[in-house]
């Protein structure tokens, strides 16, 4: 336990390293390229003009309605699903700094959690841009955005913390997770409208962590304000991940090293 | 007041799910002690001992006696799962490898990366930046990606930034053993420089002579337990024997490991007894049967302990001087003496 702590309060003290991190590593991805982090808010860009093009035709709905739905989707879960997927290998990518310094771990996790506010940042060009095309006011309720992704950076942390434990325990874990979120962006609401599915089969998005995460982004994004039931589960994960994970790690703390 | 104190000290290594037949037995002969059963390597064991201000402390033992895991557990990335490791005052660690090198990123760059996790500020760092250059000896080449550097440049990198910041504690892992003759000298007047800084110095090495002109106390270690621990000349005295008796029971890699011995000792100008040279020669010889500098060494040293030389050993040597210096008239007509014999015992 006391580890844990003194790890806690160390972290807090660097935090001009984990800032660092996160900044240089989006650098480095996209030195001596022309965009640079655009290329990765051009890759959604390109989705959105293609799939809008196709499935607004065989779906019979209209383009720009489509589209508006499309890019607030896209742009909270390119987010929401980098953190998961990222945090498979937060800890293992780490492999030689963990092993020559002792570091608190936590570093790492603000270090991945800063570097993808910083691509997301990125991505919001793709709703402006969208915005004045079709020439639409800016709405207040887009103010929630600041709240909304304040607590779903929140909730990153304690999964990045979470995830990268255990999947440096069981190294198996990083292929099934990358599997079971590219599942995951089909079961949850991302593409399709959410009040078109079955009242048989609410409970799939109603019990689904990762829908009530998304709209705490999208709904902003989207000139809406989320529901109080999206604020609950927000607030409730965070409570509870955050005990799971203050847990584990404290029981791990001192295993971690072996694990490498 | 700064100090290290460990208590019973055990750190296990967990490698049983990973390991198949063949590589227990290889595990078996790097180090630590190896339950095969259990799959479980015992890397330190029950390591006791406390470093008090002032002591400069070489560790010292074979490949896989746990020096690289011992000062990990004194610095705290492992945590052991016996016993207690107490230490106060700052720490810093110069391992093999760096924290948060990126090859990708240029040797300037990088200082930055790596003096960030090593505990200074950007603040610092930007103001030790030119001295931390000067001495990497790098110039123009710290503006290049660190993927382009050799394994002695990368070393050279590291090791500038790494001594760059003043620690109570500092822990040496093998520092030196890369890169140029140069800069190893250079390497070790800053270690020294440091260690007098410092309150506290401990240094890994399998080197007895690097340890014997930096350290003032030595602990010697052994599949994880601590063999011997006194003054530093008593216990490279303990190494260098364990060493000649090993050698002597199998020769092969100990035999090449004594020869190395006595050839560090001899670059750093100390004279080391001709019996153990002797053994070293006799056993890489085994080996190399035909290396003309070891025969000619061999026949030198043995002359010179007035000990009588083998035929066979004294007609390759005189051969291997005859092609270096063909007209040498003495060694001539001895060679011709020695065959002269053997003919006529092949008449016989």
């Amino acid at each position: 336990m006391n580890a844990v702590i003194s790890d806690i309060i160390r972290t807090t003290k660097l935090t001009e390293l984990w800032m660092h991190l996160g900044w240089s590593e989006v650098e480095r991805r996209y030195r001596r390229t022309l965009l640079g982090p655009l290329w990765h808010t051009l890759t959604i860009a390109v989705f959105i003009l293609s799939m809008g093009l196709i499935w607004a035709s065989v779906l019979n709905i209209d383009f720009r309605e489509f589209v508006f739905h499309l890019t607030p989707s896209l742009i909270a879960w390119s987010l929401i699903s980098s953190v998961i997927v990222e945090a498979t290998s937060v800890f293992l990518r780490a492999k030689q700094t963990v092993l020559t310094v002792n570091l608190p771990y936590p570093v790492l996790v603000l270090g991945l959690v800063w570097k993808l506010v910083i691509s997301f940042a990125h991505h919001l060009s793709l709703m402006v841009i969208l915005m004045v095309v079709y020439e639409t006011p800016p709405s207040f309720n887009q103010l929630f955005l600041i709240p909304g992704l304040a607590l779903v950076m929140l909730n990153s942390v304690w999964i990045v913390m979470l995830v990268g434990i255990i999947c440096l325990r069981f190294r198996d874990l990083q292929m099934f997770i990358s599997v079971a979120m590219n599942i995951a962006q089909f079961v949850t609401p991302v593409y399709w409208p959410v009040e078109r599915i079955a009242p048989s089969l609410g409970w799939v998005v109603q019990y689904n962590p990762l829908y009530h995460q998304l709209q705490l982004i999208r709904e902003p994004l989207a000139g809406r304000a989320p529901d109080i039931e999206n604020w609950l589960w927000g607030l409730s994960m965070l409570a509870v991940g955050l005990t799971i994970t203050a847990v584990t790690y404290t029981l791990s703390r001192k295993r971690l090293a072996y694990w490498f | 007041m700064t100090g290290i104190s460990l208590d019973n000290v055990t750190v296990e290594f967990n490698v049983g799910g990973t390991l198949n037949s063949a590589m227990r037995g290889f595990s078996r002969r790097v180090g630590g002690r190896f339950n095969a059963e259990s799959g479980i390597v015992r890397a330190l064991d029950g390591v006791s001992f406390n470093l008090a201000e002032g002591e400069r402390v070489g560790l010292i033992g074979h490949n896989g006696a746990g020096k690289s895991t011992l000062l990990r557990t004194i610095s705290g990335i492992y945590a052991p799962q016996i016993g207690k490791v107490s230490t106060q005052g700052s720490i810093s660690a110069l391992f093999s490898g760096s924290p948060g090198i990126e090859p990708d990123d240029t040797g300037y760059q990088n200082i930055l990366n790596c003096g960030l996790f090593l505990g200074m500020s950007k603040k610092e760092i930007r103001s030790k930046i030119d001295e931390i250059a000067e001495f990497s000896g790098l110039g123009e080449y710290l503006g290049l990606p660190v993927r382009t550097y050799s394994s002695g440049m990368n070393m050279r990198l590291s090791f500038s930034i790494a001594t760059s910041i003043n620690p109570q504690i500092l822990l040496v892992d093998e520092a030196l053993g890369t890169g140029d003759a140069r800069f190893a000298e250079k390497a070790q007047q800053r270690i020294l420089q440091l260690a007098e800084r410092s309150s506290i110095l401990v240094m890994a090495s399998h080197s007895p002579a690097l340890l014997k002109s930096i350290c003032n106390r030595g602990i010697l270690l052994e599949q994880g337990k601590v063999l011997h621990d006194g003054p530093i000349d008593e216990v490279a005295e303990v190494y260098r024997e364990s060493i000649v008796k090993s050698a002597e029971l199998d020769g092969g890699q100990n035999g090449e490991r004594l020869l190395q011995m006595v050839q560090e000792s001899a670059q750093r100008g100390e004279t080391v007894p001709l019996h153990i040279e002797e053994v070293a020669l006799q056993h890489v010889l085994r080996s190399r049967p035909d290396d003309a500098i070891l025969l000619r060494r061999l026949y030198r040293i043995l002359k010179e302990q007035n000990k009588e030389v083998p035929r066979d050993i004294e007609v390759k040597a005189l051969e291997s001087i005859l092609s270096i210096k063909p007209e040498d008239k003495a060694t001539m007509r001895r060679l011709a003496e020695l065959k002269a014999v053997e003919d006529s015992a092949a008449d016989a």
